[in-house]
Order: structure tokens, then C-alpha cells, then sequence
């Protein structure tokens, strides 16, 4: 039987380290941040000697750390690119990361990076595609992957299974952990009118090792994932329902876009604990 | 890999390359709240933002100076004819000067359709030295020294010179003083200029030259080991250039 969190650890709650809050953590004494761990995105780190470089040794020094990439492309019918995977490996190699996590999607073909997470046919043969790219990475970097689900904005018709379905035969087949991001549960059911809970049901609880929190932006027939908002009310009950059946597990907070000054996301942070705890969202 | 896949990423993609939802419905489901063309063209429109939203990030003076229609119709063909082909959304814009160049009407190197390329030259190696690798943290030439004072120590003892990689060095048709100075959209004056930008402590600083002082730097070599003496003539100017990350001690 699979252990809980495929074994690794549960850091506690964490945040985003984004470029907007570098002045408050290389200002404020770590033991201030308030904050249990940081996830970095792996792609502002590869190739850089600079600030940004400069303060992820700072935090990385401080407190555990987590590398969630962008542009793996798992999902892609590209081969596998080996440049970004040498670095991506060199990186987690100089930094120990409680581990690394990506998307189940593409992000393009023929050279091109759309630099979007695109969504994949849930087809058999899809399957057994992403579940060798998952193997041969895994190998590559001597660790498991951890795979996040996408929000989505169509279904295509090739589709034979669930998304829920999809990604615990992956984990099945290839031992990978899962980022669940609640958020993108809430989106991409209400994009494709679906149960969220459902969803939620059928994850393999013991391989979730993450969960993401975030805030959409809602176009009326449909909702984009923007980070740009604070947590929605719908998505705080998935959460519940996720701890009960996947907790304690690493919790976080994505925010990109109109990003509030730090204490503000770690309020957001700090509800996800009253969640837990069975309290009000206001404290 | 998977044919019927291939083939239906290579549709996709195609799709929000050209925004075109053509034969969506046959890949893609739609409903009553969005068809299978909406659906295409949220991935489309998200494509097309990112990437603008990228340059508008790393150009936000020549944003500023053109104002959002023009930079837009910059972007839009920017985008459309250099696709992201890197894992970084960093690299995108790399060209960016060098088809704006390209793209203009043809003219004199002053002609004021050449503001764009030359600003965004400007903007472009200002995110380079940014992440380039600096002399921030290297081993100080005299451990235990002020730093101040090591600089002296060096240049009193004739130590060999190098340019940093976090060092570039640009000769303009315009002069973009003013507007590098208040950072504000101020158009630039039809004269030559000489300029560093060049990184200190991990700030970036744009840096007027004089010609003596581009060309010793342009000079100088880029590594420590084929560092050479400096001239007599930069011996006074040697502490500000310094201590603005321009040239190290090797």
C-alpha cells in the first residue's frame, strides 16, 4: 500500500515566491514571514545570476523549498527536452527541494512554447504516452514527479475518461505524486459543468503530496484560472473535503497577477487553517 | 507517440497560432454556454496576452513612448513572427529590438521611426544584466579589507582589469539621457550616445560615456585571466566605474 504522500513530507503551509515580495523577505527575519515553506517557479530560476537567483538562496537557506515548473510539456508529442531537464536537474541537485511538480498538459509543438498549459485528449493512448514521459523523467531526475491538474477550457470529443480517472492510473502506473489544485478543480467543472466533489472522490488520496489555492477570474459563461483574486468561496468547501481525505498535506497559495502586498496573501494562507480547524473564514 | 495525438496538438496549436476555431467542432466539444470555436479562442486570446503582457513588462518605456495602440500593433507582429520557441518566457523578447529595426520604414539611423529599436535595445539589455552573472559575492581581491579601500589598494597596485559579464555596452543613434534619468517617456534627442548598463549590488544603472571611457571598457576582456593593466588616463575615473560594477580587479 501506497504510504501517505507517497512518503514525503508534509512541510505545512506555504506561499509563492514571487519578485513583488522580494523587498519584504530579504527586510524581514524569516522567523517574521509567518509562512512554512515556498514554492518557486523553476523557469525564473534556470539561467539566472541575478536578484532573483540571489533571494531564493536567501529563503532557500531559511526555509523548505518546492520547484513547480511550466514548461515540462509531459504531455506532449515533442520529444522530451533534455536541455531544460539537464538544468531543471543541476537545480534541484544545488537545492534539495522537498520535491519538483509540473502540469499534466503541452505546452506546444514543432519548437513552439505557447507558454500556456494545454489540455491533453484523456485517451487511452494519451495515457500510456504521458505515463512513459512521466517514467523517463522520473529516471532522469532520480525522483518522482509531482503532476498538477490543469484548468481546462474544453473537452475534446477523442476524450474517454474522466480527468480524475486519468491521473490515478498515471500515479498508478508511474508512482508520481499529485499537486491537486483545488482551484483548477472549481474551474474546470464549472468550464465543463461537472462535480467537483466527484472529481475530488476519485483522486488516490495517498499520492497527493500538494495542494494549490488560488483565485479565478469569472467571464460569465466561464472562468479563467488568474491567481489575480483572493481564494472564491466555492473553492474553500473542496478544500475541506480534500483534507479530510487527503490530509495533512502541504498547502499553498498561487497568486500572479495584481499581487497584494505579502501579508495579504498570508491572510489568504492563514484561512485555509481556519478551514481545517472548522472556523469561519473571518477571523 | 501517438498519431491521433500528434495530430490533434498539431491542429490545436495551429489554431490559436491563428486564432481560427476552423474545424473546432470536429476535435472539440461545445455547449449553450460556449461552442467549440469560444472555447478555442479563450486559449487564443490567453496566448496572445501572455506574450504581450511579457513585452510590455520588459519594454515598459518604449510601451510608455508609443503609447498602448502603436505598442500593441508592435507586439502583434512581433508575436506573430518570432512564436516562443525557449522553455523561459525570458528569452522571448530577445529579438524584439532587432525586429522592430527591421520592421520599420527605411530611413536614417535618426529617423524618429528608429526611436522604437533603439529604446528597446536599451530595455532588452537591461533584463539580460539582470540575470547576468555578476561580480556580486566573488572573492574580495583582499580578504578582510574594506571594500573601498581594496578598490584603492588595486588600482595603487596596477591590478589587471576585466569587464564583467554583467557589463554591456551600447552606441546609440539617440541620446536617451533624460528619459533614462527620469524614467519617464521623454523623447530622445537625435545625437549619438555612448551607454553602460551595468549592474552593482544587483541594481541595474544605465551609464552615459565618454568616448575614452567606452573604449577602454570595450577593451577590456571579459575574463580575469586575460585581464590587463589599466590606463593611465581612466586611473581617476577607476573608483566610480567600480563601484558601479563596470570593471573589476581581476
Amino acid at each position: 500500500m501506497t504510504q501517505p504522500r507517497l512518503g514525503l513530507p508534509n512541510p505545512g503551509d506555504g506561499l509563492g515566491l514571487r519578485e513583488e515580495h522580494f523587498p519584504h523577505l530579504m527586510s524581514t527575519p524569516p522567523e517574521a514571514w509567518g509562512v512554512d515553506w515556498f514554492e518557486a517557479i523553476t523557469e525564473n530560476l534556470l539561467d539566472n545570476h541575478g536578484w532573483g537567483m540571489r533571494v531564493f538562496e536567501h529563503v532557500a537557506a531559511h526555509r523548505p523549498v518546492v520547484l513547480h515548473g511550466v514548461s515540462l510539456s509531459i504531455g506532449s508529442t515533442a520529444p522530451l527536452d533534455l536541455a531544460y531537464l539537464g538544468k531543471l536537474r543541476d537545480l534541484a541537485e544545488r537545492f534539495r527541494p522537498l520535491w519538483v511538480s509540473d502540469h499534466l498538459c503541452w505546452t506546444g509543438v514543432q519548437g513552439v512554447n505557447s507558454h500556456d498549459l494545454l489540455p491533453l485528449p484523456l485517451t487511452e493512448a494519451a495515457l500510456a504516452h504521458v505515463a512513459e514521459r512521466v517514467r523517463a523523467v522520473q529516471d532522469f531526475l532520480g525522483r518522482p514527479l509531482i503532476v498538477e491538474n490543469p484548468s481546462t477550457y474544453l473537452e475534446f470529443r477523442a476524450s474517454q475518461m474522466p480527468e480524475a480517472e486519468f491521473l490515478a492510473r498515471l500515479c498508478e502506473l508511474t508512482g508520481c505524486g499529485l499537486l491537486l489544485d483545488v482551484n483548477n478543480v472549481h474551474v474546470s467543472s464549472f468550464n465543463h459543468a461537472l462535480d467537483p466533489m466527484a472529481y475530488i472522490e476519485a483522486i488516490p488520496a495517498s499520492h497527493v503530496v500538494q495542494v494549490h489555492l488560488a483565485g479565478p477570474s469569472d467571464h460569465g459563461t466561464h472562468l479563467i484560472d488568474t491567481h489575480d483574486a483572493p481564494v472564491p468561496d466555492a473553492v474553500w468547501p473542496l478544500y475541506a473535503q480534500v483534507w479530510e481525505r487527503c490530509g495533512p498535506v502541504a498547502t499553498m497559495v498561487e497568486w500572479d497577477a495584481s499581487i497584494p502586498a505579502f501579508e495579504v496573501v498570508a491572510a489568504e494562507l492563514a484561512k485555509a487553517r481556519r478551514v481545517r480547524e472548522g472556523l469561519p473564514l473571518a477571523a | 507517440m501517438p498519431p491521433d495525438l500528434a495530430a490533434l496538438q498539431d491542429w490545436m496549436q495551429e489554431a490559436i497560432l491563428a486564432a481560427s476555431g476552423a474545424d473546432a467542432r470536429d476535435f472539440v466539444h461545445g455547449d449553450n454556454r460556449l461552442t467549440a470555436e469560444d472555447r478555442i479562442q479563450v486559449y487564443a486570446r490567453g496566448y496572445r496576452q501572455r506574450l504581450l503582457e511579457c513585452l510590455e513588462s520588459e519594454y515598459p518605456l518604449l510601451a510608455a513612448l508609443a503609447g498602448p495602440t502603436a505598442f500593441q500593433l508592435f507586439a502583434q507582429g512581433y508575436i506573430a513572427a518570432y512564436p516562443s520557441r525557449s522553455y523561459t518566457l525570458y528569452d522571448f523578447g530577445a529579438r524584439f529590438a532587432d525586429w522592430l529595426d527591421a520592421a520599420r520604414p527605411p530611413g536614417s539611423a535618426q529617423a524618429v521611426e528608429a526611436i522604437p529599436g533603439a529604446l528597446a535595445r536599451i530595455e532588452r539589455t537591461k533584463a539580460e544584466v539582470h540575470r547576468a552573472h555578476g561580480i556580486e559575492g566573488a572573492a574580495p581581491a583582499w580578504p578582510g579589507i574594506d571594500p573601498m579601500i581594496a578598490e584603492l589598494l588595486a588600482m595603487a597596485a596596477a591590478r589587471r582589469w576585466y569587464r564583467p559579464d554583467s557589463v554591456r555596452l551600447l552606441a546609440l543613434p539617440f541620446d536617451f539621457s533624460e528619459m533614462l534619468a527620469s524614467g519617464e517617456p521623454v523623447p530622445p534627442r537625435p545625437e549619438p550616445m555612448l551607454l553602460a548598463v551595468a549592474r552593482a549590488n544587483y541594481r541595474v544603472s544605465c551609464l552615459p560615456l565618454e568616448p575614452w571611457q567606452y573604449d577602454w571598457l570595450a577593451l577590456l576582456p571579459g575574463d580575469p585571466a586575460q585581464a590587463v593593466p589599466a590606463d593611465a588616463r581612466v586611473a581617476s575615473w577607476l573608483p566610480f566605474a567600480v563601484a558601479q560594477g563596470l570593471a573589476a580587479a581581476g
